[in-house]
């Protein structure tokens, strides 16, 4: 902070000094706190502490909320009653745009972000910090980033989903090239705007094909105009595929048809080799106001009481303790006899711009 | 107490053009006079009025009240109207709706800044003001409820509420009927000189003016034209336009046939014949002259044979009014109104000689 | 005595100098520019600033360019957009001119019975925010609403309508202004002087072709500004073109701006500027247009104020086909909408209307909304941020529009500073506002305060509407009294104009109050936690999927805000304020 020894710093010079630090992106201002690398043996002690003088924390997450959020963090207020858990849902990119508004406007109101996509914005804005969370001894270790800039808390697998009433079964298209028939011209759908949408669908395949060969399936794939859904998440476009408003969307979360197809719903998904694979990350950002309770809530979401939570709540969760739901092991890619391509936030934020780029020159 | 000189006051259309105003009008009120302006629209007494308000700010000039100056253009004093000592009572009387008629009288006492008087001060005052406007027992009613009569003088009781050194009248009269003028101009001159405040009255009915003022300032066009008592106004008009604009009169012209003198009577040759005059002025011989005399004055079907300014006669028309009896009368190739009693009885085509009296025939020296 | 009076001479005054120069303004209008500018200015600036250098990751300005711009006209979408909003404005504006004419001919010029319901119906749709409106179109005319259905099952799924696309934004968003046309053209109706009427069937000229030649005619420069005034709201809109148009992928210059805000990465601040300066100056020219044909159309209007109003045409039996007319828009522009909500707010989730679903109604949502901490705080910031952002427009601009209407110098300044905010479509202020308030070393960003102030900027020309034509009302006389009787200028405005102005004050006030609370593009990007309000959370329970809370939210909200319209259509009718 500011030493402002009052009688001797003006108060002009106090002013011009703070405005010397917003411009130079904040320094100032945000310390990082020790208890966020803190190893020690009375570490959760020091947490229930600290959390419960800070009283409060604060989420911006991508979950579902009825589904995932809202019981979860209703299990951690019960777990830890003198700590209330709040929660704001957005999309990816809104988490990302607000933390970024948050941090230069100096007025940090969230404490942990959370959700598929938001871990390689925030990284390459420079807006979290790194953090030590024992838990993460139990994640495997593919799914650890060394920098400790994120941890995983689920994952997804992406394929498509199709109308059951408007693509009868013997036409299903199963692998990549089948999109290519001219049978699907206009009736796909693929969600824009959102890193785990075209960018994902198209890094995905560029990692797992190379460059050439999967340039060449784009070009094509161009010609079968896919339709750019822009507005909603992708809950929402795979409700539009049950609705009837498109036969077949790409890239959606694979779970997501099997869960309402278990309701009734017309809807589907089918994996196609190889299938892109991500993990919703949460970090912590630089400068957060209430060190203490954000990781105890990181904690309690990658624990094993959390896991199994986002477990029933139809998610994939990143501990090997914890099984998923048994009706969607079907989409489990290694269950279903199908390779996944992992792709971490590094990969999402190296290849981001470019797939970006082929999506905006090709197909919008 | 109030002192008015070369008041001056020009305003423009919005494209640059003249459009009225008051332009170099000077005159005194004494204490406790009743000074009326009149004139017909347009003539810029409105206009001096709200100088003298400070509600229009004059180009130049100087208006003093009581010796203490409201406006000099020259070394640029100008009183802002909440600070004057004035009583105003406009057209529309503008009397405050939401108020009831003893808050609308007592406002200015309520919002005086410098000793502000007690309620019960206030209280003793409102109530004699609106005695004497005859007003007492409306004091609670909204002033919504009153009618143009009331409102008028609830407007008079407003503006004399602080006793001001001086009361403004903007046409008060001209909202109401015609029975209810003559009423409240009486019920004014009643209150103003029992009251003795010094007023400033303006009007463009002569009759109103003639009856209450105690003297009058004619303008006509942004300029004064003659100041004086109604009856000199009336008698002895000294510009056309005023022996034109009030009441009526006959008009004649013609030229000097020797030179008059300073309040003398002189001779001038006109179509109707040779005219002797009064003359205010000293005019040199030859000069063209015009001439005025009242229908009232005129005399006619008297036998006076011989007499100056006397001249035969035709009768063209007769309008009976009852009181008096008109009459149109061709001399020479001059209609000439006349007024007469209605016992005179000429009928359309008599002859009759018509006589003005030296006296009451008024050369016009501009 | 008489007095001589010497000839006039000509005589020239010296100039006034008296009130020259900025130091001699009245203090007052000075402090009032002062505020005004704050409100105003920074956004204004913000906005060019940014779109004219490059902006970098971490939000801060880089270097001066002319990028943006260069990128905005060369690149392949700006065309389509632009096309995209033209059509769609049009469309909008003929959709609601077409309804609401109808239904303000029925109700100010014919004899239908029941047509004085149809202000309370208007007033009742000024309570229903934009974004809930929008929703429940969505909700009736989407795959699995009700209409589809019955389209499905009685002609075949190949007759199913297709809402999101140009001409389901056309519809809802036509719908959407039905009532703010009906209500003006019945202002412009009831000022009609008959007299041009009657002259015409004097001179022989039967009703119809009176109607034709006569009514129509001299309405039509007032018909054609209300079509340009629409065509202008449709332009910067944004509920529904992001509702509905970016599901079907149809691009407009406002959704475009919105995209730039959040799209890949971080916010793209310079082609968000680059794109709102454009609109902004688009908008500019179109309300010049507009202002140009409104002032045409007062010439038409009754000179003298002395006409009788227009004859009402007897219908005859037809007259309840004028009804059924009636009651048939306000279905489709108010009840429709209400019933659709309700019908989801009971569902668990949701599924159209169909036979089976209303075994299954539930008040789950209902219960859901009542325990939610953050309903409640929804609810509370709106009312909050509702009442004071009105609080903060109507006394401001009730001093500057007395000080504008009666002339003080340099009080023209007040009005024009003061109605500026129009021209910034309210996507473009929130973004505007959003740069501000990021910038500043003050916690600003995300707090209420701050929805407040943006807010208050928006709606000062509203407020200065109704405080200007609530000030030409009162008669200059009555404040020369005041003067005259020895009162300052301050005690003469708290003392005989404010009450005086108090019912168009009190309208003035409902007005903003009804307005901001429903605004959602302005508030969308400066709200965060703890400031979260009612209609930017509705939008947000839309794009989440959360159909039936959001419905359960509306109907609560809509019962709310209904009580409030009703309060200020009261307050208009009983002081007769238009």
């Amino acid at each position: 902070m500011i030493r402002t020894d009052a009688g001797r710093l003006s108060r002009s010079t106090a002013f011009a000094l703070l405005t010397a630090c917003a411009v130079a992106g904040g320094v100032c201002a945000q310390t990082s706190d020790p208890i966020l690398l803190y190893e020690g043996p009375d570490r959760e002690q020091r947490l229930l502490e600290g959390a419960r003088k800070e009283g409060q924390v604060v989420i911006y997450s991508a979950m579902i909320v009825n589904q995932a959020l809202r019981p979860l963090l209703d299990s951690f207020n019960k777990k830890y009653p003198g700590v209330r858990a709040s929660y704001w849902r957005g999309d990816s990119e809104d988490i990302a745009a607000k933390l970024a508004a948050e941090s230069r406007a100096r007025n940090l109101g969230v404490d942990v972000v959370e959700g598929t996509g938001v871990g390689e914005l925030v990284i390459q804005g420079g807006l979290v910090q790194p953090f030590f969370t024992p838990e993460i001894k139990s994640i495997p270790e593919n799914l650890r980033d060394p920098r400790q800039l994120w941890v995983p808390t689920r994952l997804s697998y992406f394929s498509i989903a199709y109308n059951t009433r408007l693509v009868p079964p013997d036409r299903v298209p199963k692998t990549f090239e089948d999109l290519l028939d001219p049978q699907w011209k206009g009736k796909i759908s693929w969600r824009i705007g959102s890193s785990s949408g075209t960018p994902l669908f198209i890094t995905n395949l560029r990692m797992a094909w190379g460059e050439d060969k999967a340039m060449a399936y784009f070009r094509k794939l161009a010609d079968q105009k896919i339709v750019n859904f822009g507005s909603g998440s992708a809950r929402t476009l795979v409700d539009r595929v049950v609705a009837g408003e498109y036969p077949i969307a790409l890239n959606i979360f694979a779970h997501h048809p099997i869960i309402s197809a278990a309701k009734g719903a017309p809807v589907n998904s089918q994996l196609m080799n190889p299938v892109a694979t991500t993990t919703a990350t949460a970090a912590i950002p630089k400068g957060v106001r209430r060190p203490h309770a954000a990781l105890l809530l990181v904690d309690f979401i990658i624990s094993k009481e959390g896991q199994e939570l986002l477990s029933k709540a139809d998610y994939f969760p990143v501990r090997p303790d914890v099984a998923p739901r048994a009706e969607l092991a079907s989409v489990v890619p290694t269950k279903a006899g199908v390779r996944e391509n992992l792709v971490l936030p590094e990969h999402l934020g190296k290849y981001g711009d470019s797939s970006e780029k082929i999506y905006q020159d090709l197909f919008r | 107490m109030l002192s008015v000189q070369n008041l001056f006051k020009a305003y423009e259309t919005r494209s640059g053009e003249p459009a009225g105003g008051a332009f170099d009008i000077s005159f005194e009120v004494a204490r406790g006079e009743l000074f009326t302006l009149l004139g017909p629209s347009g003539c810029g007494k409105t206009t001096t009025l709200r100088s003298i308000a400070g509600l229009e700010t004059p180009g130049s000039g100087v208006i003093e009240l009581d010796g203490a100056p409201l406006f000099d253009g020259a070394s640029q004093v100008s009183v802002p109207m909440y600070e004057r000592d004035i009583g105003m009572v406009f057209q529309s009387y503008a009397i405050w709706p939401h108020m009831s008629v003893f808050e609308n009288a007592a406002y200015p006492l309520r919002v005086q800044r410098r000793n502000r008087p007690s309620r019960e001060e206030i209280e003793k005052r409102i109530m004699r003001v609106l005695e004497m406007v005859g007003l007492a027992k409306y004091r609670g009613r909204s002033a919504t409820q009153l009618s143009g009569g009331q409102q008028q003088r609830l407007a008079l009781a407003r503006a004399l509420a602080r006793e001001p050194k001086l009361l403004l009248l903007d046409e008060p009269l001209s909202n109401l009927d015609a029975q209810l003028r003559e009423q409240m101009r009486a019920e004014l001159k009643r209150i103003q000189s029992e009251w003795g405040v010094t007023t400033v009255y303006v009007t463009h009915d002569q009759a109103e003016a003639m009856a209450i003022s105690d003297r009058i300032a004619v303008l006509n066009q942004g300029r004064l034209m003659q100041l004086g008592s109604a009856e000199e106004i009336y008698e002895r008009p000294t510009t056309e336009f005023v022996a034109g604009f009030i009441g009526r009169t006959n008009l004649f012209t013609g030229r000097l046939a020797e030179a008059s003198v300073d309040r003398g009577y002189g001779v001038v040759e006109s179509a109707v014949g040779p005219v002797r005059c009064w003359f205010h002025k000293a005019v040199p011989s030859g000069a063209a002259v015009k001439f005025v005399t009242r229908p009232e004055n005129v005399e006619c079907a008297r036998m006076s044979a011989g007499q100056e300014n006397t001249f035969e006669g035709k009768v063209v028309s007769r309008v009976y009014l009852g009181d008096i009896a008109e009459y149109t009368i061709r001399v020479s190739e001059m209609d000439v109104l006349v007024r007469a009693h209605p016992s005179v009885a000429l009928s359309p085509g008599d002859a009759t000689p018509v006589y003005f009296p030296a006296d009451r025939t008024i050369a016009i020296c501009e | 005595m008489s007095v001589e009076v010497p000839r006039a001479v000509a005589f020239s005054a010296p100039r006034p100098s008296l009130f020259a120069g900025l130091r001699r303004l009245p203090k007052g209008v000075l402090v009032l520019a002062f505020i005004l500018c704050v409100l105003i200015l920074p956004p204004a600036f913000f906005l060019f600033n940014v779109s004219f250098h490059v902006s970098n990751p971490d939000g801060t300005l880089g270097a001066l360019t002319l990028k943006h711009y260069s990128a905005l006209f060369t690149e392949r979408f700006f065309l389509p957009s632009l096309v995209n909003t033209i059509v769609y404005s049009l469309g909008t504006a003929i959709v609601a001119l077409v309804f609401g004419i109808t239904q303000a001919l029925i109700v100010e010029r014919t004899n239908a019975p029941g047509r004085e319901w149809v202000f309370l119906g208007a007033i009742i749709a000024l309570g229903i925010p934009n974004v809930l409106h929008v929703v429940s179109w969505l909700l009736l005319l989407g795959r699995a609403g009700p209409v589809n259905s019955a389209l499905a099952a009685t002609m075949g799924p190949e007759y199913m309508i297709h809402v999101y696309s140009m001409w389901g934004m056309i519809v809802i968003e036509g719908m959407n202004f039905v009532p703010l046309v009906f209500l003006l053209m019945s202002a412009v109706l009831k000022s009609q002087d008959a007299s041009f009427e009657e002259a015409s069937m004097m001179s022989g000229g039967r009703p119809l072709r009176t109607f034709w030649s006569i009514s129509i005619r001299m309405g039509m420069p007032g018909i054609l500004a209300l079509l340009l005034l629409v065509f202008i709201r449709a332009f910067e809109s944004f509920e529904v073109p992001a509702l509905v148009g970016l599901a079907g992928n149809i691009n407009v210059l406002t959704t475009n701006i919105y995209q730039s805000t959040r799209g890949q990465g971080f916010p793209r601040y310079g082609e968000a500027g680059a794109y709102s300066v454009c609109l902004l100056v688009i908008v500019i020219g179109l309300i010049y247009l507009y202002n140009r044909l409104s002032r045409n159309a007062h010439k038409y209007q009754s000179i003298t104020g002395k006409g009788y109003r227009p004859r009402v045409i007897d219908l005859g039996p037809m007259k309840w086909v004028g009804t059924t007319v009636l009651v048939v828009t306000f279905l489709l522009v108010t009840g429709l909408p209400i019933i659709i909500l309700v019908f989801a707010s009971l569902q668990p989730f949701y599924e159209g209307v169909s036979a089976g679903s209303f075994g299954r109604w539930t008040l789950e949502n209902y219960i859901l909304l009542h325990d939610a901490k953050s309903f409640h705080d929804a609810i509370g910031n709106t009312l909050i941020m509702g009442a004071a952002t009105a609080t903060a427009v109507v006394p401001l601009t009730a001093l500057c529009a007395w000080m504008a209407a009666r002339r003080s110098p340099g009080a023209w300044i007040l009005d024009q500073l003061a109605t500026a905010p129009l021209v910034f479509p309210a996507i473009v202020m929130g973004i505007a506002f959003l740069y501000v308030f990021v910038s500043l070393p003050v916690a600003l960003y995300g707090t209420l305060l701050s929805v407040i102030i943006a807010s208050t900027s928006r709606y000062l020309p509203y407020g200065m509407r109704y405080a200007y034509a609530g000030v030409l009302q009162i008669h200059r006389e009555l404040e020369d009294a005041s003067a005259s009787s020895g009162a300052g200028q301050l005690m003469t405005f708290f003392r005989i104009v404010v009450p005086l102005l108090a019912p168009a004050l009190i309208s003035g006030w409902l007005f903003v109050f009804l307005l901001s609370v429903q605004a959602v593009s302005l508030p969308l990007l400066l709200v965060g936690p703890g400031s979260e309000i009612v209609a930017v959370t509705l939008f947000d329970l839309w794009q989440n999927g959360q159909v039936t809370e959001l419905a359960a939210m509306g109907v609560v909200w809509i019962a709310l805000m209904t009580m409030v319209s009703s309060i200020f259509y009261y307050v208009t009718r009983r002081f007769q304020i238009s």
